[in-house]
């Protein structure tokens, strides 16, 4: 008998406890409801992927990618006759030939308008958790010229650009990474949202 | 299974456990006043048309570097952990109701359950916290995937498990709020293990922060002669906070602290577990 009130004693919830209990609950619909608002107003991105040589079109802009690929140093030389390889980490070290590599990408602007036409570079190249910006330095060098990233292109004009984007070891997670580097994928970034476009390539 | 239940009552039901609670809460929702709200203020500012609207995975605590808040409670983890009741089968054994509670079951049955229920209140106190502030974020601000290339979020592509934040996020959190977990149930257990050769109840709570701390402190020194960096991210307090640069390699070294504290544990808990009396 003493043994049953026990048990049915055990059984009965405190009203604190069943206060608690129901502010949680509360407190759980009410974070719910607010996420569903929150990521209404800001859906994910829409994801448009296009490949090596395909024409994506901004308007009055058509570009393409007409080609990339990873040079060594050496083969940088042989772009740059007078690129001495003197990089520096973010600390100040000089870098070994072996620990940087570039990756240019060939771009073909097309101004489809009547009248001249500004646009600007400042895309990022990203693969996996790596991206990096255009290397401006060496963007000019390539080119030729010292317009930057800001170019102009005449009424129903065409430029073709090469666009160097350098890669570092110390970038990468394991030496693997770094070692399998040519073989990995990569996409240009053109817009990031609400529609992401990224021209996505192996070099 | 009633010493469970009475051990989990006691650790959970006590004012430790709210304070410890309590603290991890308010630097938890101190974060979301102090960097989540404005950047919900410039966000509807803004309208975006290129930019990348601020996503929850760079704002939550563990998400944006630099910030006073998550070096706090990561600092603080190994001690809050301890507060609740990893003192407790020191006080017990102290105060003599260790005797009035192996009356209804045996020490081994106490020993375990007491266990048990440290790690779990203490596990709690350690991601309750972090979880709160994600939910909170999560209110405000959009669960967007991270994106590399918005120079939002910190992991760069040299850090440990910066493929696995870009490509699922949520995975990423995931893991960082199950170690915070994982490594404050540690914590209280390595206390509990103490209470066996310590005298004095406060210094078995601050055993666990303070043997942090000094190994912190050592692998820094030894960092600073050696050169090698990858030392200064051994200790927990260091690791745990995923603001901090760890790379590949932290991830083994993670593995084997976990592995060594839970045969160290393991070991004592069958100790306690082979006495025939508790104190």
């Amino acid at each position: 008998m003493l043994e049953k009130t026990d048990a049915k004693a055990r059984k009965r919830r405190s009203p604190v406890g069943i206060g608690i209990l129901v502010a949680i609950l509360v407190l759980l619909a009410i974070l719910a409801v607010r996420v569903y608002q929150v990521n209404s107003e800001y859906p994910p991105p829409a994801t448009r992927i296009y490949a090596l040589g395909e024409t994506v079109s901004a308007g009055e802009i058509t570009l393409l990618v007409k080609s990339a690929e990873i040079l060594s140093l050496v083969q940088i030389q042989e772009l740059l006759p007078g690129f001495d390889g003197g990089l520096t980490t973010p600390n100040g070290s000089s870098l070994a030939p072996d620990q940087y590599k570039l990756l240019t990408v060939t771009l073909v602007l097309k101004n489809e308008s009547d009248v001249e036409q500004k646009i600007d570079l400042r895309f990022y190249l990203q693969s996996g958790a790596w991206s990096n910006g255009a290397s401006l330095d060496l963007l000019m060098q390539i080119n030729g010229d010292e317009q930057g990233l800001m170019r102009t292109v005449e009424g129903h004009g065409e430029i073709t650009l090469v666009v160097p984007y350098l890669l570092y070891d110390f970038m990468f997670a394991n030496p693997d990474d770094w070692a399998t580097v040519e073989a990995r994928e990569f996409e240009l970034v053109l817009s990031q949202y609400p529609t992401q476009n990224l021209i996505r390539f192996h070099v | 299974m009633n010493i469970l239940r009475v051990e989990l009552h006691r650790a959970f039901i006590n004012r430790f456990f709210v304070v410890a609670l309590g603290i991890g809460c308010l630097i938890a929702v101190s974060e979301i006043i102090t960097f989540v709200l404005p950047v919900v203020e410039l966000q509807s500012q803004a309208r975006f048309f290129d930019d990348y609207p601020f996503s929850v995975y760079g704002a939550w605590i563990g998400g944006k570097t630099a910030l006073f808040e998550t070096e706090l409670f990561y600092f603080l983890l190994p001690l809050l952990a301890c507060i609740p009741f990893a003192n407790s089968l020191h006080i017990d054994s102290q105060s003599g109701l260790v005797t009035n509670l192996v009356t209804r079951a045996s020490p081994q049955d106490y020993f375990l359950s007491k266990s048990v229920a440290v790690f779990l209140s203490a596990g709690a106190v350690g991601a309750a916290p972090l979880l709160l502030n994600f939910l909170l974020t999560a209110s405000l601000l959009p669960l967007l995937p991270p994106i590399t290339t918005t120079g939002q979020y910190l992991p760069f592509a040299f850090m440990m498990w910066a493929d696995l934040f870009y490509s699922q996020p949520y995975l990423y959190v995931v893991l960082y709020i199950g170690m915070a977990f994982l490594f404050s149930g540690l914590f209280a257990l390595v206390a509990l293990m103490l209470s066996f050769c310590m005298k004095n109840h406060f210094v078995v709570t601050l055993a666990p922060f303070i043997i942090c701390l000094l190994f912190g402190f050592l692998m820094n020194g030894l960092q600073s002669i050696t050169g090698i960096t990858l030392l200064g991210t051994l200790s927990p307090i260091y690791f745990l906070n995923p603001l901090n640069i760890c790379f590949e390699q932290t991830q083994y070294v993670i593995l084997g602290e976990i592995l060594l504290l839970v045969m160290a544990i393991i070991s004592f808990i069958i100790y306690g577990i082979r006495r025939d009396r508790i104190s």
